[in-house]
Parts: structure tokens; C-alpha cells; sequence
């Protein structure tokens, strides 16, 4: 690699890295940071349960968000981001992309580093409700790091999301076109099928948590408020939660499996047995894995037959699981198998995945399940197949890739050590774990019974060889990064006989065989590290407004009143960035974002010290949060001056690429199931709500027929910005502003409208949010519903203006304008879910 | 044509008696335990399975091993194995299904047939806003929670008696803002508590003895100090 050892000196280089073998690296940086205080609380846990009594913590209350933290952050900040790094680091060598590069290189940089201010949040939440945060508990718990949860777990959806977009375009549109889908490497399989997960299950999360930090902080009745009788639907959230959470372990072990295909073909010197079988495998798991999600919730009370569906849905998934184990078991036979530590935590993997598996059929059968659902079983079954599965292929997959990374091998004797304390620890405590569940004991529990306190005990001696190992995989690797060995001869790696074997670059095949040569640059974009950094702030808006109790009724209780430290040090690290960035990009046109960089970290630090030490900032608490918005625009404002203003040539994509409406489409399957969630949870609600919650005519509290009138007005936008695409495919641009102005206006009246409907529903106090409001039930799900659309129509119209501006300045032609399109597809997507939203809220 | 529809037949109705609810034996707790012990079997057998040629191929195939031929696998030894192994798996499944499926619905009446309960005693169980259970009986009276101290921690129990034979009913009731379980191991029974909603359970216990009641959905602070004792005696 050209740049090693450049990255970690240049702050410039690591905002603005639009290189995904940087931003990999990055992402196992701090995937790895996290790992360690989230380990670090999972010794706690295990320290505290050594007996019964209280050991560190002054009760349950105290202890609550050790267990939080530990799951919340290995799953959302340790293994997605390292299946995310991983991706970044192989897949465009993998697929040979014709850019070299991810599809979108500065997007990937936007969702990098949207995540350490995501693990920043969900840190100083210390949010004690588990991390699956059930409802009412999770609304009705005053501990205000609830929010902060919240929003931070917001935040890591949208950089996976974004993440998963680009791997999806990178995999689709963006390899070599000679390689076919059939011979791509298992990892890139594993990593598509992931994006697509992740892509489709995401916006189910994000609204269940969303109608969470409602229900705290705005008054809304989605799943408990005491004005409208207690509880309304706690029951709906955890299928929405799950709905997600289920696709989501399968997201977290996809991406192992590609890599243990890896591994082990490498160290047998074989093939991968039954290609197929494993492609056919992963969609099988990638199409099941939504099938499933109530299965985590057999001892609710759901209806019998329910359980059925579901329990024959798990049934049929465990099936390809199975036939992974039993391919990857036939790809040793015959093989010359060497022992590096890489093939030892792959050769693992397949024992470990196996029990985790095994664990999973009991907790399957419902009969079963009422023993063991909630109980340590559980927990030993899915540590046997994250901790014993997934984190260990990422073990091997750092050790084997760790030449490519550093040039050099790592330390052997430190990883056979770490190797061995690992697989002992796992081992002895995951069993002890399944032990415990199997005898009763339940999860989440601060005190026991004296029975189980043995195994406590062994559990915890085998947490503790897991942690100490950690410190050898470190050992080893750094050690390696400075004193080891150096990589003689690449083709002949670990004495395997072989190298990595990425397929030759696509600027060197093009050169070879068409003497066409391709010019690829990785040009660094402090606007999309700033990107990253900026649309925090939104965020910490909402962080500010809450805490301040700007809102209807926060749930604010119990701000510690000390400074948070470890906060405010870690802002000052990114701070320290972002000056450094600055200093190096003085006189040129970077210095504007580098700025903006610095002002929203200065901005996130008086946030942080001033809702959390009750500081008043300058008397203005309540209107601080508004002023993260107000920022938020200005760097909008910047960004598309600027943007407007550079004269771009056509990129690599457009010389290879004809019609790029797949772009949005990916991202318009998201929003399909974000809008589709909302339609739903709309008529759940409305199906469940408790009498005289939910308005009987809407015509009595809503303005129908004006109402009417607007969508009338929004369709006719539609019309307009079909005009102004039609114009310019035929080059016509001035029709083409014409037709995008008159598209603003409709737009501008349809939110203009909208504001003065939410004012006056307000006003009239039947279709509202504060105390006494008539139909809390009902108009929960109206402002949910529409306020969400109301936003996109928002964002649609920032869109336009931008593409407006720039068709004013003759930046579109008739072979140049996919930007033009971008937006016309989206406005008509928000049109068309306006009209299927009218009819359902205000006619039905 | 026909061959594949009266397949379909052949396997859908065993498939149905299967998932309808069955008159069979009046414990329950035995063929939960029968179907643990079963299930353990086949899992056994698999990891079995697999940890022994695990263990084979390493060592057969080991890179010192040189007197070992290392042949392909044909092609149509390769597709035999994988439908083969697919088949089976399958077959596994069905197995358990059959197993599995007759018992699945009575986890709100945690006996075979409910057909059994002649009688049952309704008990309302609360699960209440400071962490302990109360029991509401028929006769107006109330079980209340007895705070016992144990290693500096406070565990709120409340204690039950019932009678062996005798079926009672258990109606869920829920007035925190938070959901609790009922989950008495002894007698296999585990249900969410959940506010607003009344979840109930009958059943038949059948054995004398003391079992242990403790919650088991995350409620909050004193989640591991609500238990209590479920104590079965002779009638």
C-alpha cells in the first residue's frame, strides 16, 4: 500500500480519506477501541456476579447499564463496524472495482466517521435498560441517557445504511463487468447479501426507538404515556425491534462466514467446497432471516398459531446454517492443512458456530422455550456465535491480512497464545452460561439464587482468559507493526504457496488488453469528514432540546452534575483533528469544511458540558439546541456553494456507467420500508387502540377537503418535475429551470400548508400532543406519520434548490444530468407515499 | 403430476395432526422433559459428527502428511454429499416438528389437555411497580411479599402454597410501567407480565415440592429481587 504509516500522522488525511483501504483501517481502529471498555464492562459484569452479594455496585440500578453498554456496544459498534472495515479493506480489490474504490469513496467517508460521535452518545448514556430496551420500561425510566441512546443508536443506523448502499453499488455496478456474480469471492457474497439486510431491516429500528424518545419527550401514546391510561402497545415494539434485530445477527455473522471460507481454503490449500451451495446458502439465510423475528417472543402471550408460522420459519433457517458447517468441514478433506493461527480461529469457528447453533435449535421449540427464553441459555447461545464465532474470524482475518495492512507478519508465539487463552475462556464460559440457563438461571440479574453461584464462578474465570488474551492479540499485532518480520515475497505468504490472489486491478487488465488507460485519484474531501462530523449536530440538537427540558415533558432526572470527563477528552482528541486538518488546508478551498469541522466539535463540547454539568449556557438553554440547526443549514449552504461552483469533468463512473437511477433505487428500497413501517405501525395502532384514544371520524378533528386540495398541489409538482426531466433529456435548459422552479413553489405551498395545519391542530387541542389532548393515541400516529413525510418533502426541496442553482448556471446537458433525475425520482417516491398516506390517515 | 399431489397429501396430513392440539398424557413436565432429552440426543449426534471429522481431516490432512493422496472430489460425489447432507438435515427438522408441534399450544394451559382441568382455581398474580408478586386469591385475600435480607441485598419473596392434582388458573396482571415474567422453572411455566394486557396460564401441578419463583423479563432496578416459592403439598 502506498500511504502506510502516512494515515495516523496526517489529521487531513484521516478526515478526509475518501480511500476504503484507509477508511477500513480506520473502522478497525475504532471498532477495536470500543471493544475494549465494552470487554472491559463485561469483567465488571462477570466481577460483580462472583457472588451473590454486591461485589462493585450499590444494587440493580447501579449495575444496569454495564449489561446495556456491553451488548448495545459490541453489536452496533465493534461487530457491524468490522464487518464494515473488512468490506472496505477487500471488496474493491475483491471485485477488482472499476474505480478502484468503493462506488461512492466520499459517502464511505461520510459513514465512518459519523460513528465515533455514535459511540460517543451511546458511552455517555449509560442507559440502564438492557440493549433491547424494551417498552414501557424504556419510556418510563427517568434516566436521561436514555435519549442519548437513542440518538446515538439513530446515528450508527444511518452510517450503516449509508455503508450499505455503497457496498450494494460496489458489488452490483461497480466490479470489473468480466467477473461474473457466480465467481465472486464467498466474502463479497456474504458482505451483498448483509447490505441488503441491513438496507431493508434498519428503518425498523430506528422508528421503534424513535417512538421511544417520543413517548419520553414529546407526549406521544406509541407504547406507554400515563395521560392516555399507561400502556398502549408495548407489545408492538418488540416486533418492531425485532423485526430488525433478527436481520441483524444475521448481519453480524454473514460477513464472518465469507471470511472462514477464506481462511480455510487458503490454510487447506483447497478450492471451497460447493460454491454454489454456499451462494444458495446465504440467500436462503438472507431471505429467512425476516421470517423469524417473533421467535424472540414465544413467552409474550402471541396468538398459538403465530408461533407455529414462526417456530417452522426457524426451523427451515437453521437448514443452509447447517449446510455452511458441513461444506466448509468437506473443503478440508483432502487439503494439505498448515496450522497458522488464522486456520486455528477458523478451524474453531466451525466447532464453536456448531454448539452456537445447536443452543439456538432448543430455544427454537416452544415448549422448550419456556424454560429457557431469558435465562442464561440464551445468552450462552448467541456468545457461542458472536464472541466464539464472528470476533474470532475477524481474529484470523486481521492476523492473515495483516502483511497487506503493515507489510510485515505479526508476532506467532503472541497469537498462538492469544489463540489458545481465547478458545479456553469462550469455552469455559459460554458453557458455563449454557449450564447456568439450562438449570433456570435468568439473564440480567444483579443478585442469584445461592445455587447457581458455581457456576458464576466458572464463568467468570473464563471471562477473565478472554480479556487477558486480548492483551497478547494486541502483543502480537503491534510487535509484528514494529519489530517483525518483513514480507519478503508476497506470492508465498505464511508459506502457504500462495498470496492474497485479488483479481488483477481493472486499470491494469484495461491497460493490458485495450491499451486504455484509466486514471484513478483518491483525492482527499474535508467536506465529507466534515460531512460526518456536521450531521451530528442535528443530534446533539435534539440532545440540548431534551435535556433542557425544551420539550412537552422530559423525562429528565438525575443529571449528574459533575463534568463528564472522558467525554469532553475524547471531543478534544477529535477537536485537536480537525485544527490540525485546518492548519494543513489554510489558502485552499478545504478550509471552509475544516472550519465548519471545528465549530461543530467546539459546539458538541458546550452541549456536552452544559446539559450534563446544568450549566446554563449564557441563559439561552432552551434555544441552544436550536442553534445546532441553524449551523447544520449554514454548512448545507456552504457545501452546495461550493460544490456548485467546481467545474466537474466526467468522473471514472460516468465513462463506464450509462444510467445511474440504480443509485437511487437502493436507496429508495429503504425508504419504501421506512414509509411502509410507518403505514403499518398507523394501522396497528389504530386496530389496537384502547376506546376513546382514537378519533371515530377523521373529518371531525382533520381539514379534509383543504387537505385534499394540497395533495392536489403536490401532484402537480410531480407533473412539473416530470416536466423539467423530460426538458432536459431533450437539452432544453431553460425549460428545464423553468419547470424545477415551479416544482420549488408547489412544494414550498405544500410544507407551507402542512406547518399551518400542525399550527392550528394545536391550536384546537383534539388531533395534538400535550397533556389533555383528546385522541393521544390518534395523534401520535398522525404527527408520526406525517411529520416524518413533511421532513422528506423538506429535504426534497433543499435537494432542488441545490439542482435549480445549478441548472441556472448551465450545469446540466442532455448526456449530463443524473442528478436531475436523482431528485425527480425521489420527489415522485415522496409524492406517491403522500397520496397512499393521505388516504389511509385522513379518508380511511 | 399426480405422484407430486398425493405426496403433498402424504406429508400435509401428518403435518396437520401434528400442529392441532392433541388429548394425550395429563404432565406436561415429562414430555418437556422427554423432548429436552430427545432433542440432546440428535444434537449430540451432530456435534459428534462433525467434532469427529473435525479432528480426522486435521490430523489425515495435515500438511506433514505425506503419504496421504489428496484426490478431488468428483463432481458427482460432490452433489450426492450435498443433497445427501441437505436431506437429512431436513429430515431432522421434520423430526422435531413432529415431536415439538403437538405440545405447542398449551403454554396457556401448561398441561396436554385441557379437557383435564375440572375446577381450576382462579388466582390473580400481580406483578407490581415495586418489584415483588402479590397474589390475589378468590376468597378476597392477598399474598404479600416478605422482604428477607440476604448478603446486603434485599430480595422481596412471596410465597404460595398450592395442592398437588388440583388445577388452578393464573391471571396476569400488570400495573408498572415496566413488563415482568411469572417463571417457576419447577412447574414449566413462564409468562410475560405485560401492563394492559392479562395474560393467563392453567395448569395442574403434579408433584410435591417446593419450586422457585423468579422473573424473568428485564424490569428495571430490583429485576433479581422479585422471587418468591411456588410450594405444592399433598391435598
Amino acid at each position: 500500500m502506498d500511504h502506510e504509516g502516512m494515515l495516523w500522522k496526517s489529521p487531513r488525511r484521516m478526515l478526509g480519506s475518501t480511500d476504503a483501504q484507509e477508511i477500513g483501517l480506520m473502522y478497525f481502529v475504532l471498532s477495536f477501541i470500543n471493544a475494549s471498555f465494552a470487554g472491559l464492562y463485561a469483567l465488571l459484569i462477570r466481577f460483580e456476579l462472583w457472588t451473590p452479594e454486591a461485589n462493585y455496585f450499590d444494587g440493580g440500578a447501579d449495575y444496569g447499564a454495564t449489561f446495556t453498554l456491553h451488548g448495545t456496544v459490541m453489536v452496533f459498534l465493534v461487530i457491524v463496524p468490522l464487518g464494515a472495515g473488512m468490506g472496505n479493506y477487500l471488496i474493491p480489490r475483491l471485485v477488482a472495482a472499476t474505480n478502484a474504490d468503493m462506488y461512492w469513496p466520499k459517502w464511505n467517508n461520510v459513514a465512518f466517521w459519523m460513528l465515533p460521535i455514535a459511540s460517543l452518545f451511546v458511552w455517555m448514556s449509560q442507559a440502564p435498560i438492557g440493549w433491547t430496551a424494551y417498552t414501557p420500561l424504556s419510556v418510563s425510566t427517568g434516566e436521561p441517557g436514555i435519549d442519548l441512546w437513542i440518538l446515538g443508536l439513530v446515528m450508527s443506523g444511518i452510517s450503516s445504511t449509508i455503508g450499505s448502499i455503497n457496498f450494494v453499488l460496489t458489488i452490483w455496478k461497480g466490479r470489473d463487468p468480466t467477473i461474473g456474480w457466480m465467481d465472486l469471492d464467498l466474502f463479497v457474497w456474504g458482505t451483498f447479501i448483509t447490505s441488503i439486510l441491513l438496507i431493508l431491516s434498519t428503518p425498523s429500528i430506528v422508528i421503534a426507538i424513535v417512538m421511544v424518545f417520543f413517548d419520553r419527550n414529546l407526549n406521544t401514546a406509541f407504547f406507554y404515556n400515563p395521560s392516555a391510561g399507561g400502556p398502549t402497545a408495548p407489545i408492538m415494539y418488540q416486533h418492531l425491534f425485532w423485526f430488525f434485530s433478527h436481520p441483524e445477527v444475521y448481519v453480524m455473522v454473514m460477513p464472518a462466514f465469507g471470511l472462514i471460507s477464506i481462511l480455510i481454503s487458503k490454510y487447506a490449500r483447497r478450492k471451497i467446497f460447493g460454491y454454489q451451495g454456499m451462494v444458495g446458502a446465504f440467500i436462503a439465510i438472507g431471505v429467512l432471516s425476516f421470517l423469524v423475528w417473533a421467535h424472540h417472543m414465544y413467552a409474550t402471550g402471541i396468538n398459538p398459531l403465530v408461533r407455529v408460522a414462526f417456530t417452522t420459519m426457524t426451523f427451515a433457517i437453521a437448514i443452509p446454517s447447517g449446510i455452511k458447517v458441513f461444506n466448509w468441514l468437506t473443503t478440508l478433506y483432502g487439503g494439505k492443512i498448515k496450522f497458522g493461527t488464522p486456520m486455528l480461529f477458523a478451524l474453531s469457528f466451525l466447532v464453536m458456530f456448531t454448539l452456537g447453533g445447536i443452543t439456538g435449535m432448543y430455544v427454537n421449540i416452544v415448549p422448550l422455550d419456556i424454560t429457557l427464553h431469558d435465562t442464561y441459555w440464551v445468552v450462552g447461545h448467541f456468545h457461542f456465535i458472536v464472541a466464539a464465532g464472528s470476533l474470532q474470524a475477524f481474529f484470523g482475518a486481521i492476523y492473515y491480512y495483516w502483511p497487506d495492512m503493515t507489510g510485515k507478519y505479526y508476532h506467532d508465539l503472541t497469537s498462538k497464545i492469544h489463540f489458545w487463552l481465547w478458545s479456553l475462556g469462550n469455552l469455559t464460559t459460554f458453557t458455563a452460561f449454557t449450564l447456568l440457563g439450562m438449570n433456570g438461571m435468568p439473564r440480567r440479574y444483579f443478585t442469584y439464587p445461592d445455587k447457581f453461584q458455581g457456576l458464576h464462578q466458572m464463568a467468570t474465570v473464563g471471562a477473565f482468559m478472554m480479556g487477558l488474551s486480548f492483551i497478547f492479540f494486541f502483543v502480537s499485532l503491534f510487535w509484528g507493526y514494529f519489530k517483525g518480520e518483513e514480507v519478503e515475497d508476497y506470492d508465498n505468504l505464511f508459506g502457504l504457496g500462495s498470496g492474497y490472489n485479488f483479481p488483477p486491478p481493472f486499470a491494469e487488465r484495461m491497460e493490458e488488453e485495450n491499451g486504455e488507460s484509466v486514471h484513478v485519484e483518491h483525492s482527499l474531501s474535508l467536506w465529507a469528514g466534515s460531512a460526518g462530523s456536521v450531521l451530528s449536530l442535528p443530534f446533539f440538537g435534539f440532545l440540548a432540546l431534551a435535556g433542557t427540558g425544551f420539550f412537552y415533558r422530559g423525562y429528565v432526572k438525575n443529571i449528574p452534575s459533575d463534568l463528564p470527563i472522558f467525554p469532553l477528552v475524547f471531543m478534544a482528541v477529535i477537536l485537536i483533528l480537525w485544527i490540525g486538518a485546518f492548519v494543513k488546508s489554510i489558502g485552499e478551498s478545504d478550509a471552509v469544511p475544516a472550519l465548519f469541522g471545528i465549530i461543530s466539535t467546539l459546539l458538541a463540547m458546550l452541549t456536552i458540558a452544559g446539559v450534563f454539568a446544568r450549566r446554563s449556557l449564557l441563559g439561552y438553554s432552551n434555544y441552544i439546541g436550536l442553534a445546532f440547526f441553524v449551523v447544520f443549514l449554514l454548512w448545507i449552504a456552504a457545501f452546495f456553494n461550493t460544490e456548485s461552483k467546481e467545474d466537474k469533468g466526467p468522473s471514472v463512473i460516468d465513462q463506464y456507467k450509462q444510467g445511474r437511477n440504480w443509485e437511487i433505487w437502493t436507496f429508495l428500497a429503504s425508504e419504501t420500508i421506512f414509509f411502509g413501517i410507518l403505514i403499518g405501525v398507523g394501522l396497528a395502532m389504530r386496530a389496537n387502540a384502547a376506546p376513546g384514544t382514537w378519533v371515530a371520524d377523521q373529518s371531525e378533528v382533520l381539514a379534509v377537503l383543504p387537505t385534499a386540495g394540497n395533495t392536489f398541489v403536490l401532484i402537480c409538482s410531480s407533473f412539473t418535475m416530470a416536466k423539467a426531466v423530460e426538458a432536459i433529456k431533450k437539452g432544453n435548459k431553460d425549460d428545464l429551470v423553468k419547470y424545477l422552479g415551479y416544482t420549488i413553489i408547489f412544494g414550498s405551498i405544500f410544507i407551507g400548508f402542512q406547518i399551518f395545519e400542525y399550527i392550528n391542530l394545536a391550536h384546537e387541542g383534539e388531533v395534538a400532543l400535550q397533556a389533555g389532548a383528546t385522541y393521544p393515541v390518534f395523534s401520535s400516529a398522525f404527527y408520526i406519520q406525517t411529520g416524518f413525510h413533511g421532513t422528506h418533502v423538506l429535504v426534497g426541496i433543499i435537494l432542488l434548490i441545490f439542482v435549480f442553482l445549478r441548472a441556472r448556471q448551465g450545469g446540466y446537458d442532455e448526456e449530463h444530468h443524473e442528478y436531475v433525475e436523482f431528485v425527480g425520482l425521489y420527489w415522485h417516491f415522496v409524492d406517491l407515499v403522500w397520496i397512499i398516506l393521505f388516504t389511509i390517515v385522513y379518508l380511511l | 403430476m399426480q405422484r407430486k399431489v398425493s405426496l403433498f397429501a402424504f406429508l400435509l396430513i401428518p403435518f396437520l395432526t401434528m400442529v392441532l392440539p392433541t388429548s394425550a398424557e395429563s404432565d406436561l413436565s415429562s414430555s418437556y422433559n422427554q423432548l429436552f432429552m430427545l432433542l440432546s440426543l440428535v444434537s449430540f449426534a451432530v456435534l459428534l459428527l462433525v467434532v469427529v471429522l473435525w479432528v480426522y481431516f486435521m490430523y489425515k490432512f495435515r500438511e506433514d502428511n505425506e503419504e496421504v493422496e489428496r484426490e478431488e472430489i468428483p463432481h458427482s460425489t460432490s452433489r450426492k454429499l450435498e443433497v445427501g447432507w441437505t436431506a437429512v438435515a431436513i429430515l431432522i427438522i421434520i423430526i422435531l416438528m413432529a415431536l415439538s408441534y403437538p405440545i405447542l399450544f398449551n403454554e396457556t394451559t401448561a398441561a396436554e389437555d385441557p379437557s383435564n382441568f375440572q375446577n381450576p382455581i382462579t388466582i390473580v398474580v400481580e406483578g407490581t411497580a415495586s418489584w415483588t408478586w402479590k397474589y390475589h386469591l378468590p376468597n378476597g385475600t392477598v399474598i404479600e411479599p416478605v422482604v428477607v435480607q440476604k448478603d446486603a441485598v434485599d430480595v422481596h419473596f412471596t410465597n404460595i402454597t398450592l395442592t398437588k392434582d388440583q388445577a388452578y388458573t393464573f391471571i396476569f396482571f400488570n400495573t408498572a410501567p415496566f413488563i415482568h415474567s411469572y417463571f417457576v422453572k419447577g412447574l414449566n411455566i413462564k409468562m410475560d407480565v405485560v401492563p394492559g394486557t392479562n395474560n393467563s396460564l392453567t395448569f395442574i401441578p403434579t408433584k410435591v415440592g417446593a419450586n422457585e419463583l423468579l422473573c424473568a423479563e428485564f424490569c428495571g432496578a430490583l429485576h433479581s429481587q422479585m422471587r418468591g416459592w411456588v410450594n405444592v403439598e399433598e391435598a
